[in-house]
This record gives structure tokens, sequence and C-alpha cells, in this order.
């Protein structure tokens, strides 16, 4: 059964954060990342919405799946194109910026302290291949259930604990360094 | 490094936000686009009306019955191009415009929109502020009673909705100890002293002809305000009990013994040039003349509201003694009597007396003026 409008605007209210930071941390660009983000949804109700279409039991499961198909498209765009001034412009954010302003409003010794981490981090989250970054961003900052994560790679769970196991000895590796 | 310090390494980057001006438009572009795919579904089915569209596009005459087609699709047009104009002009509009109910559901959608609680605290309270902005500029307008009107009441009543809702969103008591609870609490106790402050006084700014139709609505929103001032400030109170530093409430609750005594002033500058007299219950039998009424308005106001300044001095004995529970009980009791007073002061007296029961029809009570004169006659029935 076709999901109702009113429903969809709820998941969106649920997820559109959620959905935003995965796609900020896998293109590194806020406008990249706002606009995939509303191509996601947009995408979504039009395939929740058509009678007769497919049989969805976990949405969110839908809307990862949905996201990650889109910016695996939005690589295989990017491949194809010359590097555009927003790209250059937007490369130069730190994602301390991004941090909530009361965050900024600590003395500056702490604020460099947090940005470095910060850096740090996302740095060597950047460092990791696709699949371990993504199952990292999902169960830690998402903070999905194995199963979940599990439907979205179209993987067994057991297969999914391997990977999170995997990413996280790469990441600490790349933290080591 | 075990998986944990992962994790606390990772927490930084779970601040990471969208713009909270984007989430809404964004989501208002979702909601527009899901409604246009609904309506091209419908449209798609008759392509004739599509044909009449563009025919007027080429200076034909589109076919009557094809109007409201038209006036839709180069609706969405407009929307879907950004509708920066009429955004711009719903959000100046004033009550009595025609965009104003926009002006009002975009305020709304943009509220749903936002998912924090502090961020819809603020947005509540912009829009509880921008009620009472118009609100002033409709009272302080030069126009004829009879417009006025309308304009108080459409925006009186979207006031009166804010603050319930407000009203319904604060948590109850049993949640007090959560510091965002109270940070919100804080957050609405001053904005309802401020709302209560303005609404009484763009009532006494009523030309009088408006007072008797609007007054007891603007009453009902003071008092929602109030009550929602009440409730927040119970939950700081409830908070803080533990507390060495109690300054602070001290000092809202200061603020709104304060407004209290304001609307007793309000109140008692209206019975002023009222002569007072005394009541007589002679055995069940009551008389009124119709121009006894305001006599006895006025001395259930005084009555009324001597009773609450009795409590306004307890509560602030209370203040004193460092006991706020106290104090915010008392400052209640006074609240309740203050509201009955101006509900007096504000409606028909008759009905009133007939809802409590004092006078049943053709009920006959006699009153003695300073100058010892007897007036009797029937009472009306409450229809009449």
């Amino acid at each position: 059964m076709a999901i109702s409008e009113t429903q969809f605007l709820e998941l969106y209210d649920v997820n559109v954060a959620k959905i935003y930071r995965y796609i900020y941390f896998r293109v590194n660009s806020e406008t990249t990342a706002q606009d995939l983000t509303s191509e996601v949804f947009l995408k979504c109700w039009q395939n929740l919405s058509k009678d007769g279409g497919k049989e969805v039991k976990n949405h969110r499961a839908f809307i990862y799946q949905i996201t990650r198909n889109l910016i695996v498209d939005f690589y295989r765009q990017k491949d194809k194109l010359p590097i555009s001034l927003e790209e250059i412009a937007d490369s130069g954010n730190k994602i301390a910026d991004k941090l909530p302003i009361a965050d900024r409003n600590n003395d500056l010794q702490e604020i460099a302290s947090k940005t470095l981490d910060v850096e740090r981090i996302k740095k060597a989250l950047g460092g990791l291949n696709s699949d371990y970054q993504e199952i990292i961003i999902w169960r830690y900052l998402d903070e999905l259930e194995i199963a979940e994560i599990a439907e979205i790679m179209e993987k067994k769970e057991g297969a999914v604990r391997t990977l999170l196991s995997r990413a996280l000895a790469d990441l600490r590796e790349v933290l080591r360094q | 490094m075990e998986e944990k310090d992962i994790k606390k390494l990772l927490e930084p980057l779970k601040k990471i936000a969208p713009d909270e001006n984007w989430m809404i438009s964004c989501r208002s572009k979702l909601a527009f686009r899901m409604e246009m795919e609904r309506k091209k579904h419908i449209l798609d089915k008759d392509l004739s009306i599509l044909d009449g569209l563009f025919a007027f596009l080429g200076n034909k005459s589109p076919k009557p019955t094809l109007k409201w087609a038209y006036a839709l699709s180069i609706g969405f047009l407009v929307i879907a191009a950004g509708g920066g104009a009429t955004a711009w002009a719903a959000k100046h509009s004033l009550p009595g415009s025609a965009l104003y109910p926009m002006k009002i559901a975009l305020e709304k959608l943009r509220l749903e929109a936002s998912f924090s609680s502090e961020g819809k605290i603020k947005l509540q309270t912009e829009m509880t502020n921008a009620r009472l902005q118009e609100l002033q500029k409709v009272v302080l307008s030069s126009e004829n009673p009879e417009k006025k009107k309308g304009k108080v009441e459409q925006v009186v009543n979207e006031i009166n909705q804010q603050l319930n809702k407000a009203n319904n969103q604060l948590p109850g008591m049993g949640d007090a100890e959560s510091q965002k609870t109270v940070a919100a609490a804080k957050a609405i106790s001053e904005s309802a002293v401020k709302t209560e402050k303005m609404i009484s006084q763009m009532k006494e700014s009523l030309p009088s002809e408006l007072k008797e139709n609007l007054g007891g609505r603007l009453t009902e929103a003071a008092e929602t305000a109030d009550r929602m001032g009440t409730k927040a400030l119970g939950i700081i109170v409830r908070s803080q009990i533990q507390s060495e530093d109690s300054s602070e409430i001290s000092a809202r609750i200061m603020e709104r013994i304060e407004v209290a005594e304001e609307r007793i002033k309000v109140i008692g500058q209206k019975v002023e040039s009222v002569s007072s007299s005394t009541i007589a219950d002679n055995s069940s039998s009551v008389n009124i003349s119709a121009d006894k009424l305001p006599v006895i308005r006025a001395v259930l106001i005084k009555d009324q509201s001597e009773k609450a300044r009795e409590l306004i001095e307890q509560a602030k004995s209370s203040l004193e003694d460092n006991d706020m529970a106290q104090a915010l009980e008392t400052l209640n009791l006074a609240r309740t009597i203050i509201l009955g007073a101006e509900k007096i002061a504000d409606s028909d007296l008759v009905k009133i007396l007939f809802e409590e029961g004092v006078l049943k029809p053709d009920s006959k009570v006699n009153i003695e003026s300073n100058e010892g004169i007897n007036a009797s006659s029937t009472v009306p029935a409450a229809n009449d």
C-alpha cells in the first residue's frame, strides 16, 4: 500500500539530518550534500507513492539505499565533469565551521584543540574505502542496527559484523599514523 | 585503541547538521513537488484541458469552464518559480489581508519543520511577538471600529491558538530535572510575561465600542499567557528547589507579582467613578434595577481586588522568607481571583449572576445606595 504524504513528510523530518550528514561525509561539500539530500527524498517519494510499487517494510533502510545509489551516481557523473568553482570553495570549508555556534563560544585554545581532533578523525574517516566509511557512519553516527545495515548493503548480518570489525581496524591504523 | 575510544572520537561529528532554514525550504519544496505530482496525475487524465491552456497562451480566449484550471496551473507555476514576490507580500501582510492566512500557514510550516525543542520554542516566541506587533498595529490604527473588529478577532484567535499550543508543549512537572526543560521553561516564562503585559495594554487601548465584544477575548489570551508563564515558572521552581541560588527565581516571581498588581490597578480604574454601596439581603427576595447594576459590579470587583491584594502581600512575604513554592502557589490563587474580577468588569453582569446561581428569574434584591434609597424591580429573565 502506498505511503501517504503526511507519513512521508514525517519520515523526512526524522531522517533528513542523518541523510544529509551521511552524504556530507561522502562528498565533502555542503552544496552538493543539500542537492543530493533533496533528490534522495524526492526519489523515495516517487517510489513509495506509486500504487503497485515495490513493497517496503523498512522505510529508513530504503531511504539509505536510495542515498547510497545516488552517491555512486554522483561520483560516476563527477568523473566525467571538470571541477567546479563551488567545489573549490567548499573544499576549503573546515568541518569545525559546521559545528553549532555554542561550541564556537569556548575559549580559543579549546576551540583549536577540538578543531584539530575533529579534523583528524574526519581525515581518518575519509581515508577509508567507501564501504568502511559508510558502515562506520551508519553504526556509530547514525546508530543504525546491524540488521538495518545488512538490509541497506544487501548482505547477511554476519558479513556486516565482519565488515564493521575490519573497518574499525582500518580506522585504528589510520589514526595511529 | 578500543571501540569505545573510537566512538568517543567520533562523537563530535554527530553535531554536524544541515542549516535549519535549508531544511525548512527543502521540506516546503518537497511538499510542493508532491502536490504537483498529484495534480499532474489529475490533469494528465484530460488532454483537452491542457489544449485550452495552451490556446490561451496563444492569445485565444479560454473557455469559461477552463478558467479554474488555468488559474490553478499559473498559481503552481508562480510558486514553482520560487514565489518570491508572493512570499514576501505574505510575510508583511496584516490581519484582514488576503495573504494573512498564507503568512500564518508559512510560519506553522516553519515551526513543524524545526525538530529541535530549542528551535521550536524560539520560533514560537517569534510568532507570538509577530502577533503582538500585528495586534498593536491594528488596535492603534485609525480605521473605523467595524473594520478593526474583524482584524482584531483574527489576530486574537491566532494568539490564543499559539499560546495554547505552546502551553500544551510544556512538559509536566515530573520532567523538571532535565536541563533542556528548564531552559525551555525560562524562555517561555519570559515570553509569557511580555505577552500578558502587551495584551493588557492593547485591551485598554481598544475603543469603547470594541471593548465589550473583544475585551473578553483579550482577557482570555492574557489568561492563557499567564497560565503558561506560571506553569513554566513552576517547572523552574521545582527544578531548582535544592539550589542555593534562588535570586533568579525570586526575580521572576516578583515580575509576575508586578503584572498581577498592574491588572488589579487597571480593574480598579474602571470602577473608580462608581459610588460604593452595600447589598442587603431581605429574606429570599432580591430586587435589582438596571441603573444599580454598575454599583453591584463595582462592589463585587472591589471585594475581589481586595482579596487579591491580600494574597499578593502574602506572596511577597513568602518570597522574603525564600519560600518560592509557597509564593508561587499564593500568587496563583491571587491570579484566579483577578481573572474573576476582570470577567465581571468585562462581561454582562446579569448573565454572570444567573450563571453563578446568585439570581433566579423573578428574584428580587433590596439595595441601599449611599442616599438610603431602595430600588426594586423584577430581574428580567436571562434571555431578555
